[in-house]
This record gives C-alpha cells, sequence and structure tokens, in this order.
C-alpha cells in the first residue's frame, strides 16, 4: 500500500501542477486544491504503511500503532489549507471582478 | 443562496442542532479518542454554513446574532491567554496544567468556527 | 527590593505608552482634552523615575528578567546622563502635548493618532536613556526611529511628509545599524550585555583594545546619524514636514539629542582614545558652519530653526571632542539651553505658521501685536540662540570660548576659532531674520482676518523660554541642580562655578565681538534688501541625498523591466521548471539504487487500498479532462471525498472526519463563487503546442518527483524516527490517549498557536479583499 500511494501523491502532484500552469485563474484555484490533497498524502505517507497497525489511540497494551505525527501535521495543515483556498478563491474573485468592471 | 424545499426547511433545524451536539462531544471526547478542537470546529461551521444556506443569510445574521469574527479574535484570545498565563506563575512558556490543553483547545474550536463561517458568509453577501 | 519597585521602573517607562487605548475611547471629553490628559503621561513618568532614584539613590540598576537566553534584559541605568535625558524628555513632552493641545485642530478624528505617537515616542526615548541592556538600548533606539517615521510622516497625504519621513528612517536605520554592530561587538568582547559592567570593563580588558576605535566608529556614526551631524544631517532639514508641536520635541528635547545622549554615555571608554578628539571636533565643526550658514540662506522659518538646531549640535559634539580625559564641564547646562530656548522658538514659530498659513519669513511680520507673550519668549529664546547676556545661551557661549581658549596651544585651535566665530554670527543673523516675524509691518494679511493666536497656546512656549532666563540669570542654580546629575568618567570631578560677570575676558571680548558683527551684518543684509533673494537648491546637500535615491530607484526600474514577463503563469512555470530540474539533477544518480528498487516492491498492497488509489487517480484525471468548471469541480470533489476514506485506511480517523467537512465546505465555498464569476475571457488564453508540451513535461517531471521522494525517503531512512515518543509520553505526559490530539495542543501546541493566528489573519484577508469603503464590494 506504501508503493501504491508513493505513486497517487506522484500523479496528484503532475495533475496538480498542470492545473497550475494553465492561464486561467479557476483552475489555478482547481489546481491549488488538488495539490493541498497531493501535500497532505505525501505528509502521511512518511508514515509508512498502516497494514497491521492501529489508531493513534494509545490505551495499555496497544503499542503498535500508526505514526501520529504526521496526523497532526496533515490535521492542521488541511484547515490552513482551507484558510489559504478561501483567500485565494476571494483574491481571484476580486481581480476577475475588478477586470470586469472596468 | 436559498432552499425552498419544504422537506430540507423543515428538517434542517434539527439536523443543526444535532451537529452542534455531535460537535460538543466530538470536542469533549477529543484528548483521549479521536476528535478535538479542529474537527468539531469544522462540524459546528458545516452546521452554520447549512443554516446559510438553507434559510438564507438574513435569517443566520438575525439568529447568531454575532459577528464570527468576534468569535475567531476571542478563540485566538483565548488560546494566547492560557499559553502566556503560566509565565505570570514564574512557570514556562505554555506549561499545561490538567485542564489547560481543553482551554487551548477551545480555542482553536472558537477560531475554526469563525474564520470558516465568516468567510463563507461574507463571500455569500457578496454579490 | 520589593515586587513593586521592582517593576514600578518598567511601569514608568511604558506608561505612555499603556495610555494609548484610553484616547481611543468614543467620549467626547477626552477628546476634548485630549492633549492636557496626554500631558500628565510624561508628567507621572517623570514622578515615578525620580521617585525612584530618590528612593535607592543613583547610580543604580533595576533590573527584571526578558530573555536571558541572549542575555537581554528589562535592565535599566539610573544615573546622572539617564536622569538629565529622561526629565528633559519629561519636560519637554509635557509643554509640547499641552501645547498641541490648542495647535491640533479641535476635534479632528486624527488627534487620537498623533497622541498616540507621540506617547509612544515618549517611551520609546525614556527607555533608549534609561536602557542599561545593550539588546533593550538597541531595541528602544530602533523604536524612536520608528516612532518619528510616524510622526514626521503623520500629514501622510503630502509628499513632503512623506520623503522627510522615509529620508529620517533611511538614515537613522542606516547609522543605527553601524551602531548595533559596534554595540555586539562591545558585549561580545566584553563578556557582559550590560551596560555598567561594560563601562567598567572596556577600560581595563586588554584584549578588547585593538578593536576599540572600531567599536568607536561604528558607535559615533550611530550617534552621529541620530544628532543630525555632517554628513547625515540633511534628513532633520527634511523633517521639518512634520506637525511644528513635533518639530519642537523630536529637534529640541527628544531624537536628535540621542546622538548627544550615546556620546556622554560612552565617554568613559572612549574619551581617552587618541581619536575621540579628532574625529568629534572635525565633523562637530564643520556641522556647526554648515547648520549656520544654511540657516542664513533659507527662507523657511522651519528650516532656519532646522540648521540652527543642526549648528548647535555640532557645537555640541565639538564641546565632547574638547573634553580632557578627566572629562567635560557644565555639558548638561549647553544641553539644557537648547532644549529650552529651540523647543520655544518653534513653538512660537508653529504659532506664526498657524497665523499666517505659510513658513515663509518673507511673507510674515508684526506677530507681537497679537501674540504678546509668544513675542516675549521668542525674544527670550532668540537671545538665548545668539547668545545675549543674561540668558542661558550667553553662559553657554563663553563657556565654549573659554573651553576653546584655553586647550592647551595646538594649530588646530585657530581654526576650531574661526569656524565657532562664523557659526555664532551666522546663528545671530538667522536669530535676528526669525524677530523679523514678530516686529516690523504686518505682512501678508489685513489686521482683521487675524485670527488672534489663543492664551494657552502662548503658555508652554513661555513656561521653555522662561527657563533660558532663569537659568541664564541665576547660572549657580542650574549648576547646583546639575551637580546632583554628576557622573564618575564624564564630568570633573568637582563643579567650577558660573557667573554672569567674570570680569572682562576674552570670551566676554569675543561674545560682544560676534554680537556686534552679526547685528552689523543683519542690517546690511535688510537695507541692502539682500535677505529677499532666493538661493539655488542645488547649493545643498540633501539634494544629493534625494539624487541617490532617485539614481537608486531608476536603477531598480531598470533591472525589474529587464527581467519580468507580463504573464504570472510565466513566473510560475519558471519557477516550477527551475525547481523540477534541480531536483531531477540531484535525483537522477540516486534512482538505480535507491528508488527504483522500492517501486516495485508491493508486498504490502491491499484491494482495498489499491482500488481506492485507483479511483482517486482517475478522479484527479477527470479534473483534467473535464471540460467545464462545474464538472471539474465535482471531480475535485471526488478526489477530496475519496481521500478521506484513503485517511481511513491509514488509521487517521481525525484526519477522515476533518478533511470530509472541510471538503464540504470547500466545494460550497468554490460554487459560491463560480456562481459570482463573472466570465473569464478565455480566448486568447488557448495554449500552443509548445506551451503545452512545457507544462505537461514539468507537471509529469514534479510528479515522479514527488514519488521518487516518498520511496527515498522512507526506505532509506538514517535517523531513528521521533513518532515513538510521542506514542509513548502522550498519557504519562499529556495525559491523553488521543496522540494527534496530545500532539496539536500540548506537545506542538506553539506551532498550533501560530496556525489558528494565521487562519484568523486569512480571514481578515478574505474580509479586506470583499471590502469597500461604506460597506461591502457591490454597494
Amino acid at each position: 500500500m506504501h508503493t501504491i500511494t508513493a505513486i497517487l501523491v506522484g500523479l496528484l502532484f503532475g495533475c496538480a501542477i498542470y492545473l497550475i500552469l494553465q492561464r486561467s485563474f479557476i483552475k489555478l484555484v482547481f489546481g491549488f486544491g488538488l495539490l493541498t490533497h497531493a501535500v497532505n498524502l505525501f505528509i502521511l505517507s512518511m508514515s509508512k504503511s498502516p497494514l497491521g497497525k492501529s489508531a493513534p489511540i494509545i490505551t495499555p497494551g496497544n503499542l503498535v500503532s500508526v505514526d501520529p505525527l504526521p496526523q497532526a501535521l496533515i490535521l492542521t495543515a488541511i484547515v490552513i489549507g482551507f484558510g489559504v483556498t478561501a483567500y485565494m478563491i476571494t483574491l481571484v474573485y476580486r481581480i476577475l471582478k475588478d477586470a470586469h468592471d472596468q | 443562496m436559498k432552499i425552498k424545499s419544504l422537506i430540507v426547511t423543515a428538517t434542517t433545524k434539527y439536523i443543526v442542532i444535532l451537529l452542534n451536539i455531535v460537535a460538543i462531544a466530538i470536542f469533549l471526547k477529543g484528548h483521549n479518542e479521536p476528535g478535538g478542537g479542529f474537527i468539531a470546529g469544522t462540524i459546528s461551521a458545516v452546521s452554520l454554513i447549512m443554516l446559510v444556506i438553507v434559510y438564507g443569510i438574513n435569517y443566520t445574521k438575525a439568529l447568531i446574532k454575532f459577528n464570527p469574527i468576534i468569535l475567531a479574535i476571542s478563540g485566538l484570545l483565548i488560546a494566547y491567554g492560557i499559553c502566556i498565563t503560566p509565565l505570570f506563575f514564574d512557570l514556562p512558556f505554555m506549561f499545561h496544567t490538567e485542564w489547560s490543553p481543553m482551554v487551548f483547545d477551545f480555542g482553536v474550536y472558537l477560531v475554526v468556527v469563525g474564520v470558516i463561517s465568516k468567510i463563507i458568509m461574507m463571500i455569500e453577501e457578496t454579490k | 527590593m520589593g515586587i513593586i519597585s521592582k517593576y514600578a521602573l518598567l511601569l514608568g517607562i511604558l506608561l505612555p505608552t499603556l495610555l494609548i487605548p484610553f484616547f481611543f475611547i468614543p467620549s467626547k471629553s477626552i477628546k476634548k482634552y485630549a492633549g492636557l490628559l496626554a500631558m500628565m503621561a510624561p508628567l507621572a513618568s517623570l514622578g515615578i523615575i525620580l521617585s525612584i532614584a530618590n528612593k535607592v539613590g543613583i547610580p543604580q540598576v533595576n533590573f527584571v528578567n526578558w530573555i536571558p537566553e541572549l542575555g537581554i534584559h528589562f535592565s535599566f541605568l539610573i544615573d546622572g546622563i539617564s536622569l538629565f535625558f529622561s526629565i528633559t524628555t519629561c519636560m519637554m513632552g509635557a509643554l509640547v502635548c499641552a501645547y498641541s493641545h490648542y495647535y491640533l485642530p479641535k476635534s479632528s478624528p486624527k488627534n487620537s493618532r498623533f497622541y498616540a505617537y507621540l506617547l509612544f515616542f515618549i517611551t520609546a526615548m525614556l527607555g533608549t536613556v534609561l536602557s542599561n541592556n545593550i539588546g533593550l538600548l538597541i531595541v528602544f533606539w530602533e523604536l524612536t526611529a520608528i516612532a518619528s517615521f510616524l510622526l514626521i510622516g503623520f500629514k501622510s497625504s503630502k509628499e513632503g511628509s512623506q520623503k522627510g519621513a522615509l529620508a529620517t528612517l533611511i538614515t537613522t536605520g542606516f547609522t543605527g545599524l553601524c551602531m548595533l554592530v559596534g554595540l555586539i561587538l562591545l558585549s561580545i568582547l566584553t563578556g557582559t550585555s550590560e551596560l555598567s559592567e561594560v563601562l567598567i570593563l572596556a577600560p581595563t580588558l586588554t584584549q578588547i583594545q585593538p578593536y576599540l576605535t572600531t567599536i568607536m566608529v561604528l558607535i559615533l556614526i550611530g550617534a552621529f546619524g541620530k544628532s543630525a551631524q555632517f554628513p547625515f544631517y540633511f534628513w532633520l532639514p527634511k523633517a521639518m514636514s512634520a506637525p511644528t508641536p513635533v518639530s519642537a520635541y523630536l529637534h529640541s528635547a527628544a531624537m536628535v539629542k540621542l546622538g548627544i545622549f550615546l556620546i556622554a554615555r560612552f565617554y568613559p571608554i572612549f574619551g581617552g582614545n587618541s581619536l575621540w578628539a579628532p574625529i568629534l571636533i572635525t565633523i562637530g565643526v564643520i556641522t556647526m558652519v554648515i547648520g549656520a550658514v544654511y540657516a542664513v540662506m533659507t527662507h523657511d522659518i522651519k528650516e532656519l530653526l532646522a540648521y540652527s538646531t543642526v549648528s548647535q549640535l555640532g557645537a555640541l559634539v565639538m564641546s565632547y571632542g574638547l573634553g580632557t580625559t578627566y572629562g567635560v564641564e557644565h555639558d548638561f547646562y549647553q544641553i539644557l539651553n537648547h532644549i529650552f530656548y529651540k523647543g520655544a522658538l518653534f513653538m512660537a514659530a508653529g504659532v506664526a505658521i498657524h497665523t499666517f498659513d505659510t513658513q515663509d519669513l518673507r511673507k510674515m511680520g508684526g506677530l507681537f501685536k497679537f501674540a504678546p507673550i509668544a513675542g516675549i519668549a521668542a525674544v527670550i529664546s532668540v537671545g538665548a540662540m545668539i547668545g545675549f547676556p543674561g540668558t542661558t545661551g550667553f553662559i553657554s557661549k563663553e563657556l565654549l570660548l573659554h573651553t576653546i581658549l584655553t586647550i592647551p596651544t595646538q594649530k588646530e585651535n585657530g581654526i576650531i576659532l574661526a569656524a565657532m566665530l562664523v557659526a555664532a554670527i551666522g546663528l545671530v543673523i538667522a536669530g535676528i531674520r526669525f524677530l523679523t516675524l514678530f516686529f516690523g509691518n504686518l505682512k501678508g494679511l489685513s489686521e482683521e482676518h487675524i485670527d488672534p493666536p489663543s492664551m494657552g497656546i502662548q503658555l508652554p512656549i513661555i513656561i521653555a523660554a522662561s527657563f533660558s532666563l532663569i537659568f541664564g540669570l541665576f547660572p549657580q542654580d542650574a549648576v547646583f541642580w546639575c551637580d546632583y546629575l554628576r557622573v564618575a568618567g564624564l564630568h570633573y570631578p568637582s563643579p567650577a562655578s558660573l557667573s554672569i560677570w567674570q570680569g572682562i575676558t576674552n570670551p566676554l571680548i569675543l561674545s560682544g565681538g560676534i554680537l556686534t558683527v552679526g547685528a552689523g551684518i543683519s542690517w546690511v543684509l535688510y537695507k541692502r534688501k539682500w535677505v529677499d533673494c532666493t538661493l539655488p537648491e542645488t547649493a545643498k546637500l540633501e539634494t544629493k541625498f534625494d539624487h541617490l535615491l532617485n539614481t537608486i530607484q531608476k536603477i531598480s526600474t531598470a533591472i525589474t523591466a529587464g527581467v519580468k514577463t507580463d504573464h504570472s503563469p510565466d513566473y510560475l512555470m519558471i519557477i516550477l521548471g527551475f525547481i523540477a530540474g534541480l531536483l531531477l539533477l540531484i535525483l537522477l544518480p540516486l534512482f538505480p539504487e535507491l528508488i527504483l528498487p522500492f517501486l516495485f516492491k508491493m508486498d504490502d498492497t491491499n484491494t482495498l487500498g489499491s482500488l481506492t488509489a485507483i479511483l482517486i487517480g482517475g478522479a484527479a484525471i477527470a479534473t483534467l479532462i473535464a471540460k467545464t468548471n462545474i464538472n471539474k469541480l465535482i471531480a475535485i470533489s471526488v478526489v477530496g471525498a475519496l481521500i478521506s476514506f484513503y485517511f481511513l485506511l491509514y488509521h487517521a480517523p481525525d484526519l477522515a472526519l476533518t478533511n470530509l467537512m472541510i471538503e464540504a465546505i470547500g466545494v460550497v465555498l468554490m460554487v459560491l463563487l463560480l456562481i459570482r464569476l463573472p466570465k473569464e475571457d478565455t480566448s486568447q488564453k488557448v495554449d500552443g503546442t509548445l506551451r503545452k508540451t512545457a507544462n505537461i513535461t514539468i507537471a509529469s517531471t514534479i510528479g515522479v518527483i514527488a514519488t521518487s521522494l516518498i520511496l527515498l525517503m522512507t526506505n532509506n531512512q538514517v535517523l531513528d524516527s521521533i513518532s515513538g515518543y510521542f506514542i509513548e509520553a502522550t498519557v504519562p505526559l499529556a495525559g491523553g490517549s488521543n496522540a494527534v490530539n496530545t500532539i496539536l495542543v500540548d506537545f506542538r501546541g506553539f506551532d498550533t498557536m501560530g496556525e489558528i493566528s494565521v487562519l484568523v489573519i486569512a480571514a481578515i484577508g478574505v474580509i479586506g479583499l470583499l471590502w469597500k469603503k461604506g460597506g461591502s464590494i457591490n454597494q
């Protein structure tokens, strides 16, 4: 599953970058959304294969858990990613609106 | 946006209440089981956004009565406050006692709810 | 020391700043008495500082921990120098606040901002002069630069204000950096960051002697920048675009005296250095003469005062250079002299500017009839400026002449004396020109149009001026007070007496000569109407500064024009292409051994994971293929939802839940955007084949790099993972079994704090983008 994740991250990165390179603001926003997912999965893949491990809820007798650190990082990254995407969306809106109004 | 379907308008308020109860539960057990301020915050934000979509922005504003950004900023102040409080007792910055992580997490919750719902409401208001 | 007195001094220094929010309370009575309320702040600060000094005695060090790791503390040194400058700062600050109260337009909404800047400036000044810690000194020193920038640029819509504020910031910022280097060197070499210890250690330690001259020059550059010495003096006349109360403060007691303060503070260390006297005397003399000459040449009343300040500061710097290894004498008296007369003159000039609505001396005159008190104050102050008997200026000048005449004779002696005479005569002419404001015929306005200045505005002026007279008539009293503030290493062990009449001495004859010649030249100038002619602007050095700035701007514009393209995606392509190329170059040699073998290592494959991954990949490719924006959006939501599921496969329930929620909100957000967006003009944006190929190449390269990086990093791990620590410590240390949550709020709580701050900033950014004056964007 680990190798599959690696390939998937590569694919997502490729799609995201391709969208970002287009000369269109909307595609830039979409590309950025995809990029967020790609980066999140990238960080998650650092915890290696999840098979045979449990969720990072530590109870006595359960010490074979997945790596909690990438998860904590991603959790904030998701919410921050939303904030940044929202900012970008409004920025795009503002640019297009002002260009349109002129 | 405003949805006129009867079934949706009739059920949404209960769903919103339910969602917030779920959010509170998830928030409270966050330290020991899956959950916490970030997740509870997004759930509460979703409930507010449902209100906006179903009943319209004006109704939502009248219902919650305060500006969400105030929520966010007070959350920030709570989080900062709990971080610097130990300094007054000659303890290191962010020294946690048994209950202070919960307060910090509550600050996080407020920030997430406030920011998300403010952004959505702001865009919804823009014509 | 008890806890209260431990923090009392810090409180006293911060008090003016702490009171700032008070001025923004929307209350009519606060607005009405804002200036008088602001006046209380520096007085209260002064009271606190003096009572601490009185209680414990001087010199003393007041110490509160701040950043012990960097050796930076709230450590304050209360001694003669710092007390003297604190007293003058606070007293002039109070006078200026009172004056501003009457000077500023009543009930202007900008007033709160003005007092906020002013009080902030007072705090910065007090902090600077009282600092005993080198780090703290630098912090407050730069704060004064920022505060003065805000104050000078207060009339932010005027170009002159912007330029003046910028010139101040650039000059004092640059010289401040030099000083920073010097102070850090000093701190490293002596091994302590406490000034009181540095002052004792520096002359004795042998290892710093080779560097002492370098340090001295660096610190002196800082002092010269702040005190407007040649060649940095040009910011001072430019700063005249500030509101007049600010000029009165900045150029009498505050900003420009900081350089003098620094020289006095470090006199015990550097006073014996062989280069100390030559540097200070040369720079001081040049500045003194230039200032006096330009003061005569200008027609702008505030510029005249500014240049006379420059000249006087040069004289002060020179007098420190003339000191012996035992110290200097009566330096505080000379500084006091300048503070009070210059403050009074600026405030009087403010009254005139207010009345005549111009700054051109040729268009003003005859104000005495309408503002007699300000007039009397101006006469006294000009008397002090030109050294008329009975004022502090007279004694100050006598002292300076006396020092010059009694130095063990050298051949430079004559040059210094000549320069001193030229500067003094120049100041006499400038002073007499200033008085034409009040005397002579009424100019510019007819009598009925004049709005006579109020009593309140004239009161601070006469208070400031009366000090010149009192200390001038009774110099022994001033000496008596200054005697308390004697500092070992800077001053002579016992004070010499001062008096107006010391018999017919050489200095007296010279003083008389200066006044006579100055008056004579003025008479000729007026008789021939030479005062009214216009001088070319290019004669001044500050035009060179402007020229320099313009040249830098032109060069950078040219460079920018050379490398820029008009389409932002082009930049993205360059940046991403570069990153892709660079990383590929690094990774390429690693492929055969460290990456490729692991690509086919599918030993942990499970069906559900593979299936989900394939679906996500398909949805991602669908975002590229989909024709309309809505279809693209749907494809992206599918990716997001499936990734939530993928998180679940990775045993990350928190992530799955959050991602699902955020994904839902994100879709709402994008839909809201799509239905509001005006149609984007895409007709000219069809990419050519070449461009398309380049895009695909870059995108796929980055994709390959991402995959390779993951395989490389996870399969060839060199260091141990730190996550074991979190898993083990979450229950015993953080008291929670959800390791993700404990990392967020406990172990890495500081990160989370930063992240929620970013969120709020993003929200404020969104609000700002959708905001237009008077409501939201569409109204």
